[in-house]
Protein backbone atom coordinates (compact mmCIF):
# COMPACT_ATOMS: atom_id res chain seq x y z
CA UNK A 1 0.00 0.00 0.00
CA UNK A 2 3.17 2.36 0.75
CA UNK A 3 3.87 1.51 -2.70
CA UNK A 4 1.59 3.13 -4.26
CA UNK A 5 1.90 6.75 -4.02
CA UNK A 6 5.74 6.11 -4.86
CA UNK A 7 4.51 4.66 -8.03
CA UNK A 8 1.90 6.89 -8.52
CA UNK A 9 4.58 10.20 -8.35
CA UNK A 10 6.88 7.74 -10.52
CA UNK A 11 4.00 7.46 -13.01
CA UNK A 12 3.77 11.04 -13.54
CA UNK A 13 6.71 12.27 -13.30
CA UNK A 14 7.47 9.46 -15.90
CA UNK A 15 4.42 10.39 -18.25
CA UNK A 16 5.58 14.33 -17.81
CA UNK A 17 8.93 13.39 -19.10
CA UNK A 18 7.79 11.03 -21.87
CA UNK A 19 5.38 14.29 -23.10
CA UNK A 20 8.54 16.75 -23.01
CA UNK A 21 10.90 13.95 -24.82
CA UNK A 22 8.09 13.42 -27.62
CA UNK A 23 7.32 17.08 -28.03
CA UNK A 24 11.00 18.58 -27.87
CA UNK A 25 13.41 16.06 -27.87
CA UNK A 26 12.18 13.73 -30.31
CA UNK A 27 13.56 15.01 -34.28
CA UNK A 28 11.21 15.81 -36.52
CA UNK A 29 10.46 13.05 -39.19
CA UNK A 30 11.34 13.66 -42.73
CA UNK A 31 7.84 12.46 -44.44
CA UNK A 32 4.82 12.01 -41.90
CA UNK A 33 6.36 15.31 -39.87
CA UNK A 34 4.28 16.04 -36.98
CA UNK A 35 2.14 13.54 -37.23
CA UNK A 36 4.81 10.59 -36.39
CA UNK A 37 5.13 11.70 -33.08
CA UNK A 38 2.05 9.47 -32.48
CA UNK A 39 4.16 7.01 -32.68
CA UNK A 40 5.60 7.40 -28.73
CA UNK A 41 2.38 6.64 -27.15
CA UNK A 42 0.74 4.31 -29.76
CA UNK A 43 3.38 1.67 -29.98
CA UNK A 44 3.94 1.33 -26.23
CA UNK A 45 0.19 1.42 -26.03
CA UNK A 46 -0.34 -1.70 -28.24
CA UNK A 47 2.45 -3.51 -26.73
CA UNK A 48 0.74 -3.10 -23.46
CA UNK A 49 -2.88 -3.66 -25.19
CA UNK A 50 -1.23 -7.28 -25.89
CA UNK A 51 0.02 -7.46 -22.10
CA UNK A 52 -3.05 -6.81 -21.17
CA UNK A 53 -4.62 -9.52 -22.63
CA UNK A 54 -2.13 -11.83 -22.51
CA UNK A 55 -2.41 -11.25 -18.41
CA UNK A 56 -5.88 -11.95 -18.90
CA UNK A 57 -5.10 -15.54 -20.47
CA UNK A 58 -3.03 -16.40 -17.66
CA UNK A 59 -6.04 -15.28 -14.93
CA UNK A 60 -7.80 -17.63 -16.81
CA UNK A 61 -6.00 -20.35 -17.32
CA UNK A 62 -5.40 -20.46 -13.16
CA UNK A 63 -9.06 -19.62 -12.88
CA UNK A 64 -9.75 -22.68 -14.78
CA UNK A 65 -7.44 -25.04 -12.42
CA UNK A 66 -8.05 -23.47 -9.24
CA UNK A 67 -11.36 -21.66 -9.11
CA UNK A 68 -9.57 -19.14 -7.26
CA UNK A 69 -11.89 -15.88 -8.05
CA UNK A 70 -8.85 -14.00 -7.36
CA UNK A 71 -7.21 -15.28 -10.31
CA UNK A 72 -10.88 -14.54 -12.06
CA UNK A 73 -11.01 -10.97 -10.62
CA UNK A 74 -6.89 -10.76 -12.09
CA UNK A 75 -8.09 -11.75 -15.32
CA UNK A 76 -11.00 -8.99 -15.60
CA UNK A 77 -8.95 -6.53 -14.32
CA UNK A 78 -6.21 -7.31 -16.52
CA UNK A 79 -9.09 -7.39 -19.83
CA UNK A 80 -9.94 -3.63 -19.11
CA UNK A 81 -6.98 -2.16 -18.77
CA UNK A 82 -5.72 -3.74 -21.84
CA UNK A 83 -9.09 -2.90 -23.82
CA UNK A 84 -8.36 0.40 -22.29
CA UNK A 85 -4.78 0.67 -24.24
CA UNK A 86 -6.43 -0.85 -26.87
CA UNK A 87 -8.61 1.92 -27.24
CA UNK A 88 -6.17 3.83 -27.42
CA UNK A 89 -4.37 2.20 -30.54
CA UNK A 90 -7.70 2.39 -32.37
CA UNK A 91 -8.18 5.82 -32.36
CA UNK A 92 -4.81 7.07 -32.37
CA UNK A 93 -3.76 4.53 -35.09
CA UNK A 94 -6.61 5.98 -37.73
CA UNK A 95 -5.45 9.67 -37.05
CA UNK A 96 -1.93 8.70 -37.25
CA UNK A 97 -3.06 6.74 -40.57
CA UNK A 98 -5.19 9.83 -41.86
CA UNK A 99 -2.13 12.55 -41.62
CA UNK A 100 0.05 9.97 -43.01
CA UNK A 101 -1.55 8.65 -46.00
CA UNK A 102 -4.34 10.53 -46.29
CA UNK A 103 -6.60 7.54 -45.33
CA UNK A 104 -7.92 6.43 -42.05
CA UNK A 105 -7.79 3.11 -42.27
CA UNK A 106 -5.50 0.62 -44.24
CA UNK A 107 -6.27 -3.47 -44.79
CA UNK A 108 -3.03 -4.26 -43.38
CA UNK A 109 -2.17 -6.98 -40.63
CA UNK A 110 -1.48 -5.45 -37.88
CA UNK A 111 -4.14 -2.71 -37.76
CA UNK A 112 -6.63 -5.48 -38.61
CA UNK A 113 -5.92 -8.13 -36.11
CA UNK A 114 -5.73 -5.60 -33.50
CA UNK A 115 -9.56 -4.38 -34.33
CA UNK A 116 -10.34 -8.39 -34.05
CA UNK A 117 -8.36 -8.87 -30.50
CA UNK A 118 -10.49 -6.07 -29.67
CA UNK A 119 -13.43 -7.30 -30.94
CA UNK A 120 -13.28 -10.47 -28.92
CA UNK A 121 -12.25 -9.16 -25.60
CA UNK A 122 -15.02 -6.36 -26.23
CA UNK A 123 -17.44 -9.73 -26.33
CA UNK A 124 -15.61 -10.62 -23.25
CA UNK A 125 -16.23 -7.18 -21.20
CA UNK A 126 -20.17 -7.47 -22.57
CA UNK A 127 -20.39 -11.12 -21.21
CA UNK A 128 -19.00 -9.74 -17.92
CA UNK A 129 -21.28 -6.85 -17.64
CA UNK A 130 -24.01 -8.07 -18.45
CA UNK A 131 -24.34 -11.48 -18.91
CA UNK A 132 -24.26 -11.83 -14.80
CA UNK A 133 -22.35 -12.89 -12.16
CA UNK A 134 -22.78 -16.58 -11.66
CA UNK A 135 -19.36 -19.10 -11.42
CA UNK A 136 -20.89 -20.17 -14.97
CA UNK A 137 -20.35 -16.99 -16.08
CA UNK A 138 -16.43 -16.61 -15.14
CA UNK A 139 -15.71 -20.02 -16.65
CA UNK A 140 -17.27 -19.19 -19.69
CA UNK A 141 -15.52 -15.76 -19.64
CA UNK A 142 -12.22 -17.82 -18.88
CA UNK A 143 -12.83 -19.86 -21.36
CA UNK A 144 -12.96 -17.33 -23.96
CA UNK A 145 -10.01 -15.49 -23.41
CA UNK A 146 -8.11 -18.62 -22.86
CA UNK A 147 -9.32 -19.33 -26.98
CA UNK A 148 -9.11 -15.52 -27.40
CA UNK A 149 -5.54 -14.71 -26.63
CA UNK A 150 -3.97 -17.17 -29.04
CA UNK A 151 -6.42 -17.11 -31.70
CA UNK A 152 -4.56 -13.96 -32.49
CA UNK A 153 -1.97 -15.74 -33.92
CA UNK A 154 -3.58 -17.07 -36.33
CA UNK A 155 -5.65 -13.87 -37.22
CA UNK A 156 -2.47 -12.52 -37.85
CA UNK A 157 -1.04 -15.03 -40.19
CA UNK A 158 -3.98 -15.01 -42.08
CA UNK A 159 -4.38 -11.45 -42.89
CA UNK A 160 -0.62 -11.45 -43.63
CA UNK A 161 -1.31 -13.91 -46.59
CA UNK A 162 -4.17 -11.56 -47.20
CA UNK A 163 -2.00 -8.98 -47.92
CA UNK A 164 -2.17 -5.50 -47.82
CA UNK A 165 0.24 -2.15 -47.51
CA UNK A 166 2.58 -1.92 -44.86
CA UNK A 167 2.19 -0.58 -41.76
CA UNK A 168 3.86 2.88 -40.72
CA UNK A 169 5.33 1.56 -38.14
CA UNK A 170 7.70 -0.74 -40.26
CA UNK A 171 8.45 2.38 -41.91
CA UNK A 172 9.63 3.80 -38.54
CA UNK A 173 11.27 1.04 -37.63
CA UNK A 174 13.25 0.29 -40.26
CA UNK A 175 14.50 4.38 -39.93
CA UNK A 176 14.55 4.16 -35.93
CA UNK A 177 17.38 6.19 -35.17
CA UNK A 178 19.03 6.63 -31.95
CA UNK A 179 17.59 9.35 -30.73
CA UNK A 180 13.92 8.39 -31.75
CA UNK A 181 15.18 5.43 -29.54
CA UNK A 182 16.09 7.74 -26.47
CA UNK A 183 12.41 9.06 -26.76
CA UNK A 184 10.45 5.66 -26.73
CA UNK A 185 11.68 3.88 -24.29
CA UNK A 186 10.96 6.44 -21.25
CA UNK A 187 7.21 6.62 -23.29
CA UNK A 188 7.13 2.94 -22.70
CA UNK A 189 8.19 2.38 -18.85
CA UNK A 190 6.18 5.67 -17.87
CA UNK A 191 3.25 3.87 -19.62
CA UNK A 192 3.96 0.64 -18.12
CA UNK A 193 3.76 2.08 -14.64
CA UNK A 194 0.35 3.84 -15.61
CA UNK A 195 -0.74 0.07 -17.01
CA UNK A 196 0.69 -1.34 -13.45
CA UNK A 197 -0.93 1.12 -11.00
CA UNK A 198 -4.73 0.78 -13.70
CA UNK A 199 -4.51 -2.72 -13.02
CA UNK A 200 -3.70 -2.76 -9.65
CA UNK A 201 -6.96 -0.18 -8.58
CA UNK A 202 -9.14 -2.15 -11.19
CA UNK A 203 -7.89 -5.28 -9.53
CA UNK A 204 -8.47 -4.09 -6.11
CA UNK A 205 -11.82 -2.63 -6.79
CA UNK A 206 -13.12 -6.19 -8.14
CA UNK A 207 -11.53 -8.02 -5.54
CA UNK A 208 -13.76 -5.07 -2.84
CA UNK A 209 -16.47 -6.49 -4.70
CA UNK A 210 -16.06 -9.87 -4.07
CA UNK A 211 -15.70 -9.47 -0.12
CA UNK A 212 -18.88 -7.12 -0.35
CA UNK A 213 -20.67 -10.55 -1.87
CA UNK A 214 -19.08 -12.88 0.47
CA UNK A 215 -20.85 -10.04 3.71
CA UNK A 216 -23.59 -10.30 1.99
CA UNK A 217 -24.27 -14.37 1.59
CA UNK A 218 -23.05 -14.09 5.92
CA UNK A 219 -25.42 -11.58 6.27
CA UNK A 220 -28.43 -13.85 4.25
CA UNK A 221 -27.28 -16.78 6.79
CA UNK A 222 -27.44 -14.99 9.73
CA UNK A 223 -30.70 -14.24 8.81
CA UNK A 224 -30.58 -10.05 8.68
CA UNK B 1 -22.34 -49.76 -28.42
CA UNK B 2 -20.84 -52.85 -26.37
CA UNK B 3 -18.00 -51.46 -25.04
CA UNK B 4 -19.07 -48.02 -23.48
CA UNK B 5 -16.82 -47.41 -20.76
CA UNK B 6 -13.79 -46.87 -23.29
CA UNK B 7 -13.28 -43.25 -25.26
CA UNK B 8 -14.40 -43.91 -28.41
CA UNK B 9 -17.32 -46.36 -27.15
CA UNK B 10 -18.55 -42.80 -25.06
CA UNK B 11 -17.86 -41.06 -28.57
CA UNK B 12 -19.74 -43.70 -30.97
CA UNK B 13 -22.73 -43.81 -28.05
CA UNK B 14 -23.46 -39.88 -28.00
CA UNK B 15 -22.96 -39.77 -31.58
CA UNK B 16 -25.38 -42.41 -32.22
CA UNK B 17 -27.68 -40.98 -29.66
CA UNK B 18 -27.58 -37.68 -31.08
CA UNK B 19 -27.87 -38.33 -34.68
CA UNK B 20 -30.88 -40.91 -33.94
CA UNK B 21 -33.01 -38.22 -32.09
CA UNK B 22 -32.18 -35.73 -34.56
CA UNK B 23 -33.07 -37.78 -37.44
CA UNK B 24 -36.31 -39.11 -36.20
CA UNK B 25 -36.96 -35.07 -35.24
CA UNK B 26 -35.32 -33.17 -37.65
CA UNK B 27 -35.94 -30.19 -35.89
CA UNK B 28 -32.22 -29.05 -35.46
CA UNK B 29 -31.76 -29.43 -39.18
CA UNK B 30 -35.39 -28.07 -40.76
CA UNK B 31 -34.21 -24.59 -38.93
CA UNK B 32 -31.03 -24.46 -39.84
CA UNK B 33 -31.57 -25.99 -43.55
CA UNK B 34 -34.59 -23.07 -43.27
CA UNK B 35 -32.34 -20.51 -42.58
CA UNK B 36 -29.80 -21.43 -44.99
CA UNK B 37 -32.31 -21.03 -47.88
CA UNK B 38 -33.29 -17.84 -46.42
CA UNK B 39 -30.01 -16.44 -46.24
CA UNK B 40 -29.22 -17.29 -49.78
CA UNK B 41 -31.64 -15.75 -50.27
CA UNK B 42 -31.45 -12.85 -48.72
CA UNK B 43 -27.80 -12.62 -49.58
CA UNK B 44 -28.49 -13.53 -53.79
CA UNK B 45 -31.18 -10.46 -53.96
CA UNK B 46 -28.22 -8.29 -52.18
CA UNK B 47 -25.44 -9.22 -54.75
CA UNK B 48 -26.86 -10.59 -57.62
CA UNK B 49 -25.73 -9.18 -60.68
CA UNK B 50 -24.33 -10.42 -64.31
CA UNK B 51 -22.78 -13.86 -64.07
CA UNK B 52 -19.26 -12.36 -64.06
CA UNK B 53 -19.82 -10.36 -60.86
CA UNK B 54 -21.50 -13.11 -58.83
CA UNK B 55 -18.49 -15.32 -59.29
CA UNK B 56 -16.61 -12.75 -57.50
CA UNK B 57 -19.57 -12.22 -54.90
CA UNK B 58 -19.84 -16.19 -54.32
CA UNK B 59 -16.91 -17.31 -51.73
CA UNK B 60 -18.06 -14.30 -49.35
CA UNK B 61 -22.11 -15.36 -50.14
CA UNK B 62 -21.32 -19.02 -49.36
CA UNK B 63 -18.98 -18.87 -46.38
CA UNK B 64 -21.31 -16.30 -44.94
CA UNK B 65 -24.13 -18.36 -45.04
CA UNK B 66 -22.30 -21.35 -43.59
CA UNK B 67 -21.14 -18.99 -40.94
CA UNK B 68 -24.82 -17.75 -39.73
CA UNK B 69 -26.54 -20.90 -39.75
CA UNK B 70 -23.89 -22.80 -38.21
CA UNK B 71 -23.93 -20.87 -35.41
CA UNK B 72 -27.56 -21.48 -35.10
CA UNK B 73 -26.82 -25.48 -34.98
CA UNK B 74 -23.79 -24.82 -32.77
CA UNK B 75 -26.41 -22.79 -30.43
CA UNK B 76 -28.50 -25.96 -30.13
CA UNK B 77 -25.47 -28.60 -28.91
CA UNK B 78 -27.27 -29.20 -25.72
CA UNK B 79 -30.68 -28.45 -25.80
CA UNK B 80 -31.94 -31.54 -25.42
CA UNK B 81 -29.71 -32.18 -22.41
CA UNK B 82 -30.60 -28.72 -21.09
CA UNK B 83 -33.73 -30.54 -20.09
CA UNK B 84 -34.27 -32.40 -16.91
CA UNK B 85 -30.55 -31.46 -16.06
CA UNK B 86 -29.15 -34.42 -18.35
CA UNK B 87 -26.32 -32.15 -18.76
CA UNK B 88 -25.15 -32.97 -15.38
CA UNK B 89 -26.41 -36.35 -15.20
CA UNK B 90 -23.83 -36.93 -18.23
CA UNK B 91 -21.00 -34.93 -16.66
CA UNK B 92 -21.26 -36.94 -13.70
CA UNK B 93 -20.84 -39.71 -15.45
CA UNK B 94 -17.49 -41.47 -14.97
CA UNK B 95 -16.89 -41.23 -19.17
CA UNK B 96 -14.29 -39.42 -19.82
CA UNK B 97 -15.74 -35.59 -20.68
CA UNK B 98 -13.67 -34.66 -23.38
CA UNK B 99 -15.21 -37.74 -25.70
CA UNK B 100 -18.59 -36.27 -24.77
CA UNK B 101 -17.32 -32.59 -26.20
CA UNK B 102 -15.59 -35.02 -29.14
CA UNK B 103 -19.08 -36.64 -30.06
CA UNK B 104 -20.55 -33.23 -30.07
CA UNK B 105 -18.54 -31.67 -32.33
CA UNK B 106 -19.14 -34.23 -34.68
CA UNK B 107 -22.89 -33.80 -34.29
CA UNK B 108 -21.94 -29.91 -35.62
CA UNK B 109 -19.59 -31.01 -37.91
CA UNK B 110 -22.15 -32.67 -39.15
CA UNK B 111 -24.80 -30.63 -39.16
CA UNK B 112 -22.95 -27.91 -40.98
CA UNK B 113 -21.96 -29.99 -43.79
CA UNK B 114 -25.70 -31.11 -44.26
CA UNK B 115 -26.66 -27.27 -45.09
CA UNK B 116 -23.27 -27.16 -47.31
CA UNK B 117 -25.04 -29.73 -48.89
CA UNK B 118 -27.60 -27.95 -49.33
CA UNK B 119 -27.11 -24.27 -49.65
CA UNK B 120 -23.60 -24.87 -52.30
CA UNK B 121 -25.52 -25.86 -55.28
CA UNK B 122 -28.32 -23.50 -54.25
CA UNK B 123 -26.08 -20.51 -54.81
CA UNK B 124 -24.57 -22.08 -58.27
CA UNK B 125 -27.74 -22.21 -59.56
CA UNK B 126 -29.35 -18.69 -58.11
CA UNK B 127 -26.59 -16.76 -59.01
CA UNK B 128 -25.66 -18.45 -62.26
CA UNK B 129 -22.21 -19.33 -61.84
CA UNK B 130 -20.90 -22.61 -62.74
CA UNK B 131 -19.08 -24.60 -59.92
CA UNK B 132 -19.13 -28.25 -61.26
CA UNK B 133 -14.98 -27.59 -62.06
CA UNK B 134 -14.06 -26.52 -58.42
CA UNK B 135 -17.16 -27.95 -56.49
CA UNK B 136 -14.46 -31.01 -55.15
CA UNK B 137 -12.00 -28.19 -53.94
CA UNK B 138 -14.59 -26.01 -52.87
CA UNK B 139 -16.52 -28.60 -51.06
CA UNK B 140 -12.84 -30.05 -48.99
CA UNK B 141 -12.51 -26.35 -47.57
CA UNK B 142 -15.83 -26.21 -46.59
CA UNK B 143 -15.03 -29.23 -44.68
CA UNK B 144 -12.05 -27.36 -43.16
CA UNK B 145 -14.11 -24.57 -42.54
CA UNK B 146 -16.70 -26.33 -40.96
CA UNK B 147 -14.53 -28.83 -38.83
CA UNK B 148 -12.74 -25.38 -37.56
CA UNK B 149 -16.07 -23.78 -36.55
CA UNK B 150 -17.31 -26.51 -34.79
CA UNK B 151 -14.19 -27.02 -32.42
CA UNK B 152 -14.56 -23.87 -31.65
CA UNK B 153 -18.24 -23.11 -31.59
CA UNK B 154 -19.05 -26.39 -29.40
CA UNK B 155 -17.28 -25.71 -26.41
CA UNK B 156 -18.04 -22.01 -26.20
CA UNK B 157 -22.01 -23.24 -26.93
CA UNK B 158 -21.31 -25.08 -24.10
CA UNK B 159 -20.21 -22.44 -21.62
CA UNK B 160 -23.03 -19.87 -22.90
CA UNK B 161 -25.86 -21.76 -21.42
CA UNK B 162 -24.61 -20.34 -18.32
CA UNK B 163 -25.11 -16.67 -19.45
CA UNK B 164 -28.23 -14.63 -19.57
CA UNK B 165 -28.48 -13.56 -23.33
CA UNK B 166 -27.04 -16.25 -24.24
CA UNK B 167 -28.41 -16.79 -27.96
CA UNK B 168 -27.40 -13.37 -28.39
CA UNK B 169 -23.70 -13.80 -26.70
CA UNK B 170 -22.91 -16.83 -28.29
CA UNK B 171 -22.60 -15.32 -32.07
CA UNK B 172 -20.70 -11.89 -30.81
CA UNK B 173 -18.35 -13.95 -29.54
CA UNK B 174 -18.03 -17.13 -32.30
CA UNK B 175 -17.48 -15.22 -35.03
CA UNK B 176 -13.93 -12.67 -34.22
CA UNK B 177 -13.16 -16.50 -32.90
CA UNK B 178 -12.95 -18.43 -36.32
CA UNK B 179 -12.18 -15.03 -38.86
CA UNK B 180 -8.70 -16.98 -39.41
CA UNK B 181 -10.90 -19.72 -40.99
CA UNK B 182 -13.51 -17.55 -42.59
CA UNK B 183 -10.43 -15.58 -43.99
CA UNK B 184 -8.57 -19.34 -45.43
CA UNK B 185 -12.16 -20.22 -46.78
CA UNK B 186 -13.16 -17.17 -48.23
CA UNK B 187 -9.39 -16.42 -49.33
CA UNK B 188 -9.26 -20.68 -50.96
CA UNK B 189 -12.20 -20.33 -52.30
CA UNK B 190 -11.51 -17.16 -54.43
CA UNK B 191 -8.16 -18.64 -55.72
CA UNK B 192 -10.16 -22.18 -56.94
CA UNK B 193 -12.00 -19.62 -58.78
CA UNK B 194 -9.19 -17.78 -59.98
CA UNK B 195 -10.23 -14.43 -58.57
CA UNK B 196 -7.42 -13.66 -57.40
CA UNK B 197 -3.34 -14.00 -58.36
CA UNK B 198 -1.77 -16.52 -55.84
CA UNK B 199 1.73 -17.67 -56.87
CA UNK B 200 1.15 -20.37 -53.82
CA UNK B 201 -1.51 -21.33 -55.09
CA UNK B 202 -4.39 -23.18 -52.29
CA UNK B 203 -1.54 -24.28 -50.09
CA UNK B 204 -0.99 -22.00 -47.59
CA UNK B 205 -4.61 -21.68 -46.98
CA UNK B 206 -5.17 -25.22 -46.63
CA UNK B 207 -2.40 -25.26 -44.30
CA UNK B 208 -3.19 -22.18 -42.20
CA UNK B 209 -6.62 -24.21 -41.57
CA UNK B 210 -5.58 -26.97 -40.84
CA UNK B 211 -3.33 -25.60 -38.52
CA UNK B 212 -6.35 -24.05 -36.87
CA UNK B 213 -8.40 -27.20 -36.53
CA UNK B 214 -5.95 -29.09 -34.82
CA UNK B 215 -4.68 -26.37 -32.59
CA UNK B 216 -7.92 -25.22 -31.14
CA UNK B 217 -9.43 -29.24 -31.68
CA UNK B 218 -6.80 -30.88 -29.17
CA UNK B 219 -6.65 -27.41 -26.83
CA UNK B 220 -10.15 -27.70 -26.53
CA UNK B 221 -10.32 -31.61 -25.87
CA UNK B 222 -7.84 -30.97 -23.55
CA UNK B 223 -8.95 -27.84 -21.18
CA UNK B 224 -13.21 -29.33 -21.42
CA UNK B 225 -12.13 -31.77 -18.58
CA UNK B 226 -11.57 -28.16 -16.23
CA UNK B 227 -14.45 -26.11 -17.81
CA UNK B 228 -17.11 -28.44 -16.67
CA UNK B 229 -16.01 -29.58 -13.44
CA UNK B 230 -18.58 -29.05 -10.43
CA UNK C 1 -7.64 5.34 0.13
CA UNK C 2 -9.22 8.04 -2.53
CA UNK C 3 -6.48 10.48 -1.30
CA UNK C 4 -3.68 8.94 -3.46
CA UNK C 5 -5.93 8.43 -5.82
CA UNK C 6 -6.53 12.21 -6.11
CA UNK C 7 -3.00 12.88 -5.64
CA UNK C 8 -2.07 11.05 -8.69
CA UNK C 9 -5.19 12.70 -10.63
CA UNK C 10 -3.89 16.07 -9.47
CA UNK C 11 -0.47 15.37 -11.01
CA UNK C 12 -1.17 13.55 -13.95
CA UNK C 13 -3.80 16.88 -14.82
CA UNK C 14 -0.04 19.09 -14.05
CA UNK C 15 1.03 16.29 -16.18
CA UNK C 16 -1.60 17.46 -19.15
CA UNK C 17 -0.71 20.88 -18.90
CA UNK C 18 3.12 20.20 -20.43
CA UNK C 19 1.75 19.31 -24.18
CA UNK C 20 -0.23 22.43 -24.57
CA UNK C 21 2.65 24.06 -23.09
CA UNK C 22 5.07 22.66 -25.27
CA UNK C 23 2.77 23.63 -28.10
CA UNK C 24 2.33 27.00 -27.49
CA UNK C 25 6.20 27.27 -26.96
CA UNK C 26 6.66 26.05 -30.30
CA UNK C 27 7.46 29.10 -32.01
CA UNK C 28 8.38 28.10 -35.32
CA UNK C 29 5.97 25.87 -37.11
CA UNK C 30 3.05 25.82 -35.33
CA UNK C 31 2.27 29.57 -35.52
CA UNK C 32 2.24 29.55 -39.01
CA UNK C 33 -0.14 26.50 -39.43
CA UNK C 34 -2.59 27.73 -36.87
CA UNK C 35 -2.60 31.18 -38.93
CA UNK C 36 -3.44 29.54 -42.35
CA UNK C 37 -6.29 27.44 -40.40
CA UNK C 38 -7.61 31.14 -39.32
CA UNK C 39 -8.16 32.45 -42.63
CA UNK C 40 -9.64 29.78 -44.98
CA UNK C 41 -11.00 32.44 -46.96
CA UNK C 42 -8.34 34.14 -48.49
CA UNK C 43 -6.76 30.99 -50.25
CA UNK C 44 -9.87 31.47 -52.85
CA UNK C 45 -8.99 34.67 -53.74
CA UNK C 46 -5.18 33.86 -53.96
CA UNK C 47 -5.35 30.73 -56.14
CA UNK C 48 -5.26 33.72 -59.53
CA UNK C 49 -1.25 34.19 -57.90
CA UNK C 50 1.09 32.33 -58.79
CA UNK C 51 0.68 28.54 -58.80
CA UNK C 52 4.24 27.67 -56.67
CA UNK C 53 2.09 29.73 -53.93
CA UNK C 54 -1.12 27.78 -53.91
CA UNK C 55 1.34 24.28 -54.09
CA UNK C 56 2.88 26.14 -51.16
CA UNK C 57 -0.45 26.19 -49.31
CA UNK C 58 -1.28 22.29 -49.64
CA UNK C 59 2.04 21.62 -48.23
CA UNK C 60 0.62 24.07 -45.26
CA UNK C 61 -2.58 22.53 -45.35
CA UNK C 62 -0.89 18.67 -44.74
CA UNK C 63 1.37 20.07 -42.32
CA UNK C 64 -1.81 21.73 -40.06
CA UNK C 65 -3.41 18.44 -40.27
CA UNK C 66 -0.48 16.92 -38.86
CA UNK C 67 -0.04 18.95 -36.06
CA UNK C 68 -3.95 18.80 -35.42
CA UNK C 69 -4.07 15.29 -35.79
CA UNK C 70 -0.88 14.93 -33.07
CA UNK C 71 -3.27 17.27 -30.44
CA UNK C 72 -6.30 15.08 -31.39
CA UNK C 73 -4.75 11.43 -30.16
CA UNK C 74 -2.65 12.70 -27.51
CA UNK C 75 -5.91 14.55 -26.27
CA UNK C 76 -7.99 10.95 -26.85
CA UNK C 77 -5.17 9.26 -24.81
CA UNK C 78 -5.59 11.33 -22.07
CA UNK C 79 -9.63 11.42 -21.77
CA UNK C 80 -9.34 7.55 -22.23
CA UNK C 81 -7.07 6.89 -19.35
CA UNK C 82 -8.74 9.67 -16.95
CA UNK C 83 -11.99 8.59 -17.96
CA UNK C 84 -11.17 5.21 -16.59
CA UNK C 85 -9.27 5.95 -13.64
CA UNK C 86 -11.98 8.32 -12.89
CA UNK C 87 -14.87 5.21 -12.98
CA UNK C 88 -12.42 2.94 -11.34
CA UNK C 89 -12.02 5.57 -8.20
CA UNK C 90 -15.81 5.95 -8.56
CA UNK C 91 -16.24 2.50 -8.45
CA UNK C 92 -13.94 1.68 -5.53
CA UNK C 93 -15.81 4.64 -3.49
CA UNK C 94 -18.93 3.23 -3.33
CA UNK C 95 -17.69 -0.35 -3.41
CA UNK C 96 -15.93 1.24 -0.17
CA UNK C 97 -19.02 2.49 1.04
CA UNK C 98 -21.17 -0.37 0.87
CA UNK C 99 -18.42 -2.60 2.25
CA UNK C 100 -18.55 -0.19 5.54
CA UNK C 101 -22.06 -0.12 5.72
CA UNK C 102 -22.29 -4.33 5.51
CA UNK C 103 -19.45 -4.73 8.18
CA UNK C 104 -21.16 -2.30 10.14
CA UNK C 105 -24.33 -4.30 10.31
CA UNK C 106 -22.40 -7.93 10.52
CA UNK C 107 -21.03 -6.70 13.83
CA UNK C 108 -24.10 -5.24 15.27
CA UNK C 109 -25.44 -8.52 14.15
CA UNK C 110 -22.79 -10.68 15.80
CA UNK C 111 -23.09 -8.64 18.87
CA UNK C 112 -26.26 -9.44 19.72
CA UNK C 113 -26.43 -13.21 18.39
CA UNK C 114 -24.00 -12.92 21.30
Amino acid sequence: MKLFPVFTALGAVGIAVGHWLTFEVAPMERTMRAAQRIFYFHVPSAWLTYIGFILCFGGSIAYLYNRKAKADAFALAAAEVGLLFGLIVVTTGPLWAKAAWGVWWVWEPRLTSMALLMLIFAAYWVLRTYGGRGEGVRRFAAVLAVFGAPNILFVHDAIRRFGGAQHPDEVVKSGLTNDMRVVLYPSLFALLIVFGLLLHLRYRAHRDQLTVRAIRRRLARLGA
Amino acid sequence: MSDQTSYLGVVKAVLLKDLRIELRSKETLATMGLFGLVMTFVLAFGFTADPATNRKVIPGALWTALLFAGVLGVGRTFAREAKDDAFTAMILSPAPRSAILLAKMVVNLLLSLSIVALVTPLFAVILQVDLTGELAGILGLLFLGATGFAVVGTPLAVMAVNARFAEVLLPMVVFPMVTPVLIGGVSGTAVLLGLVFAPDGLAPWVQGMVAFDVAFGVGALFLFEKMVTE
Amino acid sequence: MSRPLFRALGLAAACLMLPVGASLAQPAEAPAAAASAASPAQPAAATTEAPAKAGFQQVERAENLRYRHLWMAYAVIWLLVFGFAFRTWQRTRDTGAELDELKRRLAELEARNG
